[in-house]
């Protein structure tokens, strides 16, 4: 009987679970959920059914204070940002995230008031050079690299092969297919497989395509990459005045405010200041 | 004293940084500037890509040069369908550097081809250098001449007053007339003329002939505009046929390599010559042949646009006036408000003289 692997990933579990099953045919891997419970208690109450548990490090960092038994092997969470870099998470001051994703320019006009034909002027070229969108590439590169190198998962065999792949995210946080068959490839690699893993075909649908975050024509060009102002929204796709609508729609509900929101980069606040005015 | 002569050289000189590790669409093999003044007059001509370095001149804030404009009263429609404005003066295609050399020659009194004007099975008759550039053959052989000599006329003013020339080196196979060595876009037969082997033979042309030429060429130019500068790039489109006895993947191979060994010797041998690196753009390993439409031949819009790019960036000075230099209290969200263009459906079309060769053989085939 082959080893029992489980694999407590988040929103990547099945695609890490699929590919490794392909990858080492004589493993038995089961996906794994917390649902709500802390992570020490979950390895506690699971580890003994288990050879070893491959553990996504957004996971493994939300309960970082626990010695992790030697069968955890935790794998980094893959997060890029340059080829969607207004795609944003937001907070409101009571520390919950307005849900999903947001735009950093599209909320960043309506607290700031602009119309939402306003707004729709502003997705261009200069303003996307104005936020750095253009040069975003040295520091995505630097941070996956160094959350590959904190969990001992060889970066350059995974960005490398990722990157000829093209645009190898579908947001700031979903790889694609190419992208999560190369980490799965590297994860196999880590209890015995041959290299040759990176090369295998393994089939399965591309899981988080369905929760993309679209390339910006702008972005998309200095990539040379096709690129679509075109929103999967509630299970419509939105062009790009119908998206502004629907998200302007969305936090007259909430009621948002300038100062009732907050950016993981505080002094992303400051530039959407400078360049769209501050609201009186 | 360095123990290794390779440590401190720059990035680009080292594969895993100058290649493996840039982004997509980043690859930028071109390692010195050259402004091209806004006012400075910038001519193209060579083979089909030359087209779209010439169709996005304009586009970069240069001053694209167009010696041979269409007369006043023709419509725009017109002028595009006889060819005007697509290179800087109505010559078409030159494919091969002998056509650059004679072209040159042509326009300057200095040859005279004795076979210079073709009739078309059809009825009619072309100019066996440009056989393409009306869309229709012309009445009688002297129409042809008289077209031809004012052609020439504003390509003799081209190489006069042209502050920079474009030359995208296409082909090293080419036809030519065996009684005074005239050589000609396509082969006789396929677009006028008629194939007869004792007038015509197939040449391709060797690295040594093709060094010679490039030199002729600018040797030429500078005899005429000494301060002109030539900017020599490599066009990374394949052979559409080849008639040597060999595969046309080698045969591109070969035409391609000979073509870059000339630009570079002279580039390095002539402080007027530029060498531009298209064709290492759009051939690039990292790119994949991500490059090339279906085909696997012609260059897409992609692509075409990046090789813009890396232009834009060493050869257009940057705009003091760019968004960053301004103050950021003037920014205001109404000066966003420009309109997003979407790129015309023929954006990537081009002429291309080449491409009857197939369709010549296609259209006997049925």
């Amino acid at each position: 009987m082959g080893i029992k692997i489980g694999v407590l990933g988040n929103c990547d579990t099945g695609a890490i679970t699929t590919s490794l099953r392909q990858l080492v045919l004589e493993a038995s891997v089961t996906p794994l959920a917390l649902k709500g419970a802390g992570l020490s208690d979950y390895l506690d109450a699971n580890l003994p059914d288990f050879d070893l548990i491959f553990v996504n490090s957004s996971t493994y960092v939300a309960d970082r204070g626990r010695d992790v038994d030697p069968r955890v092997i935790v794998y980094p969470q893959i997060t890029f940002r340059p080829f969607h870099p207004d795609c944003f998470y937001v907070w409101l001051s009571n520390n919950s995230l307005i849900e999903n994703y947001n735009s950093a320019i599209c909320v960043g006009c309506f607290v700031r008031g602009l119309s939402v034909e306003q707004t729709v002027s502003c997705f261009n070229k200069e303003v996307y050079d104005y936020l750095g969108y253009f040069s975003r590439w040295d520091d995505g590169v630097k941070k996956l690299k160094h959350d590959f190198e904190h969990y001992n998962v060889d970066f350059t065999k995974f960005f490398l092969r990722a990157k000829r792949s093209g645009v190898f995210m579908h947001s700031i946080n979903h790889p694609t297919k190419d992208a999560f068959t190369a980490l799965s490839a590297l994860l196999a690699m880590k209890i015995g497989a041959s290299e040759d893993a990176l090369d295998k075909p393994v089939f399965f649908p591309d899981p988080l395509a369905n929760f993309a975050w679209p390339v910006y024509p702008e972005i998309g060009e200095i990539f040379s990459a096709p690129g679509a102002y075109v929103w999967l929204y509630a299970g419509k796709y939105l062009g790009l005045h119908d998206f502004i609508s629907a998200e302007f729609d969305r936090y007259k509900s909430k009621g948002l405010t300038r100062e009732g929101i907050r950016f993981a980069d505080a002094c992303f606040q400051d530039k959407l200041d400078a360049l769209l005015g501050v609201p009186r | 004293m360095r123990a290794n002569p390779y440590r401190g050289l720059p990035d680009f000189q080292f594969w895993s940084r100058g290649v493996t590790w840039q982004a997509p669409g980043h690859l930028d093999p071109m390692i010195e500037d050259h402004w091209i003044k806004p006012h400075e007059r910038i001519a193209t001509l060579g083979s089909c890509f030359a087209q779209h370095l010439a169709r996005n001149m304009a586009g970069l804030g240069l001053n694209y040069y167009v010696a041979e404009n269409a007369p006043p009263g023709m419509t725009s429609d017109e002028a595009r369908k006889k060819n005007y404005g697509v290179f800087s003066a109505r010559y078409g295609n030159v494919y091969t550097v002998r056509q650059a050399v004679q072209l040159f020659q042509r326009a300057f009194g200095m040859f005279a081809p004795c076979d210079d004007v073709w009739s078309v099975a059809d009825g009619g008759f072309v100019d066996a250098f440009r056989p393409n550039i009306e869309p229709a053959p012309l009445e009688d052989e002297a129409t042809v001449r008289r077209a031809a000599q004012s052609h020439l006329a504003c390509v003799r003013q081209m190489f006069l007053e042209a502050n920079w020339i474009v030359f995208t080196l296409g082909l090293t196979e080419g036809w030519r007339s065996l009684k005074d060595g005239a050589v000609y876009p396509v082969a006789p037969g396929v677009a006028g003329g008629r194939f007869d082997p004792c007038s015509y033979g197939f040449a391709n042309f060797s690295s040594r002939m093709v060094q010679e030429d490039l030199a002729t060429f600018v040797d030429l130019v500078e005899s005429v505009n000494p301060t002109c500068r030539l900017i020599l790039t490599v066009s990374p489109v394949p052979l559409i046929a080849t008639y040597e006895h060999q595969h046309v993947l080698t045969a591109t191979t070969y035409s391609k390599s000979v073509l870059r060994v000339a630009a570079e010797e002279i580039a390095r041998e002539r402080k007027n010559v530029v060498y531009f690196p298209s064709y290492e753009i759009i051939t690039a390993p990292g790119v994949a042949g991500t490059y090339y439409a279906d085909d696997l031949r012609e260059v897409k819009s992609s692509g075409v646009r990046h090789v813009m790019r890396v232009f834009n960036k060493h050869f257009v000075e940057p705009d003091p006036q760019s968004l960053h230099a301004t103050p950021v209290s003037s920014v205001s969200a109404s000066r966003f408000a420009q309109a997003l263009s979407s790129p015309s459906n023929d954006e990537n079309s081009v002429i291309c003289d080449e491409n009857i060769i197939e369709a010549s053989v296609n259209s006997i085939a049925r």
